[in-house]
């Protein structure tokens, strides 16, 4: 039985009225991908074990902004986020801690990464903000309409989960965490401007919290077999380029639309081998009278719906 | 962190046995040792790369052909 997706349209099943950085970035990556992952909801048996880091890392983080924002001290929050992350990145169905198979990436670097992050940044220069409701700018769902209707009259909306929002000198930034193995140096910075993520992060502080954000502040972490290294990089957004990127979006959910309307989402054969390899080139290299058995095998493949307005976070 | 907070006391040589253990058996003293041991290891890897950039900074510089007046 094929589970409910909620960002979905209840008229055309295979039509996604709400987005987030995660579903943009699918599509604008290979409609056929966005289709796999997104609309079938499918996802390779074996998940990255980059993305199994980067989420438990993420979850952490979570924890010890939260912690903090609720009063806790430096320490405490710290304990917070290493229990958080020792928990779930325990298998408890085998009895055992998680196994990347990966010297770069496993479950000490991880905890090591979080304790020395943390450190670095001890003494933060980012001040959280206090939204008008009293509350700390940290772990904020956010949703808001978006000027596109679909082809079924429903209305399009952009959701997403922000880290949090702070101050530096006085100006208001989003705040994210990356992890990486390459060099946290400026070239590594170069990425993120322009990135849907960032964009659709500073787009939405300013829409959904009324923060005119300078943009967003990258902590990335270099994890290494044996240390881990920090640098803090700035991925600014004029108000200009925020308009460009809703114009941009506007364009990209219409095509969604098209695919939709047709059922077909046409494959961009030059990402393939993009973003460390599409898990569904194997998939697209098949003709397309067999492609249902291998997307079918539970050796290879299985279901995780993708659903914006349940799931949070976009690491 | 006051003098008597619990994550100033002695460390352990190893973290094996917290990281094999299950998470829902670990104390908050066992979080706090594991926290602790590893602000200890960032101290060690800080002052070693310290210690790299002092060596290189204090180097003689790389001599050139051009010095040579060849």
């Amino acid at each position: 039985m094929k589970m409910i997706n909620s960002s979905f349209s209840t008229i055309n099943t295979r039509l996604q009225t709400s987005w987030d950085s995660t579903s943009l970035s699918e599509l604008k990556t290979c409609a056929r991908k966005y289709y796999y992952s997104i609309v079938l909801g499918i996802e390779p048996r074996q998940r990255s074990f980059h993305l199994v880091f980067g989420i438990l890392y993420h979850e952490a983080l979570e924890a010890y902004d939260l912690d903090r924002a609720n009063g806790a001290s430096h320490d405490q929050a710290t304990c917070a986020a290493i229990r958080c992350a020792l928990r779930n990145s325990w298998d408890k169905s085998l009895g055992r801690p998680w196994n990347s198979g990966n010297q770069y990436k496993n479950r000490f670097t991880l905890i090591r990464t979080i304790v020395w992050y943390l450190e670095q940044f001890s003494e933060d220069i980012v001040e959280t903000i206090i939204l008008s409701n009293g509350r700390p700018a940290v772990e904020l769902s956010f949703r808001f309409d978006f000027p596109y209707t679909f082809h079924t009259g429903e209305k399009a909306s952009i959701c997403g989960h922000l880290d949090r929002i702070g101050k530096v000198n006085g100006q208001p930034w989003i705040l994210d965490r990356k992890t990486t193995q390459h060099e946290v140096d400026d070239h590594y910075f170069e990425r993120y401007s322009p990135d849907n993520q960032m964009s659709t992060y500073a787009f939405s502080g300013k829409i959904v919290y009324n923060i005119p954000v300078e943009g967003v502040i990258v902590d990335a972490a270099q994890v290494l077999v044996n240390s881990s290294r920090f640098r803090r990089g700035f991925a600014h957004r004029t108000a200009a380029q925020l308009e460009e990127w809703s114009t941009d979006t506007l364009y990209w959910i219409a095509q969604a639309d098209l695919y939709a309307k047709q059922g077909y989402w046409p494959m961009n054969d030059k990402s393939c081998f993009n973003y460390g390899g599409c898990p569904f080139r194997p998939i697209c290299a098949r003709s397309p009278e067999v492609r249902a058995d291998w997307l079918a095998d539970p050796t290879k493949y299985r279901q995780r719906i993708w659903d914006p307005l349940q799931i949070r976070g976009d690491v | 962190m006051p003098n008597d907070s619990p994550l100033t006391q002695a460390l352990p040589d190893s973290l094996s046995e917290y990281f094999n253990k299950d998470p829902a058996l670990l104390t908050e003293h066992d979080e706090m040792i594991i926290v602790m041991a590893l602000r200890e290891e960032r101290k060690r890897y800080l002052a070693g790369e310290a210690a790299k950039k002092a060596k290189k900074s204090s180097a003689p510089g790389t001599l050139s052909l051009d010095d040579l007046d060849i």
